[in-house]
């Protein structure tokens, strides 16, 4: 490679200079999501123990980090309680949701080729959804632990559909769009299952199962950090998979014989990330119900602003997943009767519209 | 690199299970020793603190002296299960130490309280006497609270059913903040609130009603337990574990408040034993049937906790002479499910008890009309007496502000007038207003001291049709 100087012609340093802005308009558009979740944490701190400001917030978040006590029983400890108990589990389930299915998302999209896959495709948000009824509204669960019978119902239900494409998937030879019909077909059967229990429940089970289904953030208002280590823990590993997986899934979005030709065994490796998202998908909606858009919707702007390799797609997504639920999350809570499945759906669907029509190069970077 | 991904995916899943699998298995916070409850009936009127050996409604020598003929081989521990003072598991000589520093009433020790916890389950709740500062959840904390004299060492409350505004008269002896965000008939409750309240004036306890356990999450009670704030539930829909609360209440409260709780406990126990006495030999095909209505004209299910009053009465539930009610009515709530035909085949019961919440010294012809003519459009906006159809004659309105033993009076004495005399049930209520009970007196002259009494027609105990025909006719 010779040095700057020697590509001196006009069109080299174009090249160069466009190759420059899109990495700073990643790079402003990472720190723009993280300075965002910084913002918003301390808010939604503020909204959980209003008599204190913005800055007593990320003070006492600050000290509670540093292992700095208030006197018990203060107003400065119920603050630090309530903070640390309350709107930091918050935050950190919205921010692992929203990273987590912004991240099973962009695997989706391109390991299947289709901009309209999500982490749901496979049938898993439908598996999720039939264990979790069943726990609400049989009482059917396999714990018996105070609420943690929905989330573990709702874990294997989800997947149990993840399993039967995978497992169909090893023995048969599929395309992409066959996997994503036979997910769609899971979805359906497992829903028609769904409708059953739901029609003959009473009124406070169905509104409870509902709840349940268009997410929200009712297990983490009631358990706190018992949820964190399972989603956290999930989509940090699953992240680190993913980003390890990102340039074969570069080769994959250019078709299975490109990539079979480029030396990647297709099969396996799109077994092993039907795996991870499985896994990934799973641990977020088993505490938090089915998030939709995030999954979506997040990939497609991120390739919108900053191009198509998913070595940035991925990371930027999922930061640009983690501050839209967050905020959505920050909406819901001050709002206060809204779940969060809903208010990212009011606010994100006209939002991601406006993005599609408004967006100078509407093909830029999108598989469409 | 798919080597690197495989192990780490298989890392993952490791994780994932592991940490399932500790949840599954971990017991979850307990909040209080519950190996230590078993063997304590929770339906009795006892006081419900271990160094009560002898299970009547104080602590004093008696319970000395019956820890050491346990000691000392004379009695046999089974039947005492509060002698266990220190709750070590062992009845000895510590035990009799213990119980001294109880009955010297000493300031500072802990008290081991039987009830339940939040998770509703049978626990000890461990409380340092005397309670300062009582925080209440739920309609039965407040009235078992306020029926010890105990108003004014209230900080914060929250009351579904109505808070303060709402019953001026009845809790006008309540101090303390209301802590349900919401107006009054709201179960939102603003531990916020709670919180900041505890922030100026430490909360010493915090006494709720089982039915409301679930409103407080295992992140709430983990604050609690952080902040050391004891929390002591008790199952507020069952009448003796309401009389037995008083009780404990009482006692944990003070000298004065234990004094007051022992007596309403004891006049309480007394009368319900008269009750059972007389109807305990009835068969039940002398009983009269009765179902219970709330909010009006919602019908209490099946299993419903409301039911108990009229039991305890001697009443047998409608669904247990009655199939196709018994079917219809399945459950342990109420059914707003309303029209004019719902009690169209159920016209032949015996009598219909509407629970009522009613503010003492409020005007009885003005209440009693706008009960039997109550018309809602959110219930089916049907009347009363369409609902009733020929029945209306026998619905009858129970005021639900009343000591639980009073309102058991009261209908056993409409059901059965040939077993009690007349004037039984409103011989009961004067014996209550003369016990001096803060939600029987009122302020008569408005320099805020409670210094008149109500008298047995303010109380609004209980209404019939016949009172509602004669309000009409004078109106």
């Amino acid at each position: 490679m010779g040095s700057d100087g020697e590509l001196a012609d006009a069109g080299g340093q174009r090249l160069i200079d466009a190759y420059r802005m899109q990495m700073l308009r990643k790079a402003a558009l990472l720190i723009a999501c993280i300075a965002g979740i910084v913002l918003v944490v301390g808010l939604l701190s503020v909204h959980s123990y209003s008599s204190i400001s913005l800055r007593e917030s990320y003070e006492v978040i600050w000290n509670h980090i540093a292992g700095n006590e208030y006197p018990r029983r203060s107003d400065m400890w119920w603050a630090d309680t309530y903070i640390w108990n309350r709107a930091m589990p918050h935050a950190l389930a919205a921010i692992a949701a929203g990273a987590g299915l912004a991240c099973c998302g962009s695997l989706m999209q391109s390991l299947m080729g289709n901009p309209l896959a999500d982490p749901y495709s496979t049938g898993i948000s439908s598996g999720a959804a039939l264990g979790a009824i069943a726990a609400i509204v049989m009482g059917v669960s396999v714990t018996t632990l105070a609420g943690g019978g929905t989330v573990v119902n709702a874990f294997l239900g989800a997947m149990v559909p993840a399993i039967i494409i995978i497992a169909i998937s090893e023995r048969i030879s599929m395309t992409p769009a066959t996997l994503i019909l036979i997910g769609t077909a899971l979805s359906m059967f497992f829903g028609s299952l769904i409708a059953i229990i739901m029609v003959s429940t009473n009124p406070e089970s169905l509104q409870e199962a509902y709840l349940w289904q268009v997410g929200n953030m009712n297990n983490i208002d009631d358990f706190g950090w018992d949820c964190i280590p399972v989603m956290l823990g999930v989509t940090a590993a699953g992240s680190v998979v993913a980003m390890l997986l990102a340039g074969k899934l570069n080769v994959m979005s250019l078709g299975d014989k490109s990539a079979q030709s480029l030396g990647i065994d297709v099969k396996r490796f799109r077994t092993l990330a039907l795996t991870l998202m499985a896994l990934m998908t799973a641990a977020i909606v088993a505490f938090v119900g089915i998030l939709g858009f995030v999954g979506l919707v997040c990939p497609h702007i991120v390739r919108l602003l900053t191009g198509s390799d998913n070595k940035f797609v991925i990371p930027i997504s999922m930061a640009v997943g983690a501050f839209i639920l967050l905020i959505t999350d920050y909406v819901s809570v001050v709002v206060g009767s809204l779940p969060i499945g809903v208010v990212i759906s009011c606010i994100g669907a006209p939002i991601f519209f406006l993005l599609i029509v408004f967006s100078r190069n509407s093909g830029k970077g999108a598989l469409y | 690199m798919d080597k690197t991904a495989v192990i780490i995916v298989a890392a993952v899943v490791v994780v994932a299970g592991a940490t399932g699998a500790l949840l599954l298995l971990s017991g979850g916070d307990d909040n209080g020793r519950s190996a230590s409850a078993e063997g304590i009936d929770y339906e009795a009127v006892n006081l419900m603190i271990f160094g009560n050996a002898n299970n009547d409604l104080t602590i004093d020598e008696q319970d000395k002296k019956t820890i050491q003929d346990i000691i000392d081989g004379k009695t046999p521990a089974e039947g005492h299960p509060l002698a266990d003072v220190n709750v070590d598991g062992t009845i000895d000589r510590k035990d009799l130490d213990e119980v001294q520093r109880i009955i010297d009433r000493e300031k500072g020790i802990t008290l081991h309280v039987a009830c339940y916890n939040y998770a509703n389950k049978k626990a000890v709740i461990d409380v340092e006497y005397p309670v300062k500062n009582v925080g209440l959840y739920g309609m039965h904390t407040v009235t078992s609270a306020l029926y010890t004299n105990a108003g004014d060492k209230v900080v914060a409350y929250a009351n579904p059913s109505g808070t303060k505004g709402d019953y001026p008269v009845m809790m006008g002896s309540l101090s303390g903040e209301i802590i349900s965000s919401g107006m009054g008939g709201s179960t939102a409750i603003d531990w916020k609130k709670f919180m900041e309240i505890d922030s100026r004036t430490p909360v010493g306890a915090l006494v709720i009603d089982t039915a409301y356990a679930g409103d407080i999450t295992a992140v709430t009670i983990r604050d609690f337990n952080n902040a050391g704030i004891p929390v002591l539930a008790f199952n507020g829909n069952n009448v003796y574990a309401q009389i037995a609360a008083t009780a404990w209440i009482g006692f944990l409260c003070g000298p004065d408040t234990e004094r007051v709780g022992k007596q309403f406990a004891e006049s309480s126990q007394e009368i319900l034993g008269e009750i059972s006495r007389k109807v305990s030999g009835l068969k039940d095909e002398q009983r009269k049937s009765f179902m219970t209505f709330t909010m009006w004209i919602c019908v209490c299910q099946n299993n419903s906790p409301n039911n108990s009053l009229g039991e305890l009465a001697g009443g047998i539930h409608y669904s247990k002479v009655n199939r196709e009610f018994a079917s219809k009515y399945r459950g342990n709530g109420f059914s707003m499910n309303l029209d004019a035909e719902t009690l169209a085949n159920f016209q032949d019961c015996g009598a219909y008890l509407s629970i009522r919440t009613s503010d003492f010294g409020s005007d009885f012809k003005k209440l009693v009309i706008s009960n039997y003519e109550f018309k809602n459009a959110s219930m089916g906006d049907i009347s009363v007496s369409d609902f009733m159809h020929n029945a209306v004659e026998r619905l009858y309105f129970i005021n639900n502000l009343l000591p639980a033993a009073l309102k058991v009076a009261y209908i056993t004495e409409m059901m059965y007038p040939e077993l009690f005399e007349k004037g039984f049930a409103d011989g009961c209520a004067q014996r209550f207003i003369d016990g001096g009970y803060a939600p029987f007196l009122y302020d008569s002259n408005g320099d805020g001291k409670l210094d008149a009494k109500q008298t047995v027609s303010s109380l609004l105990t209980v209404m019939t049709y016949g009172d509602y025909k004669t309000a009409k006719g004078s109106a």
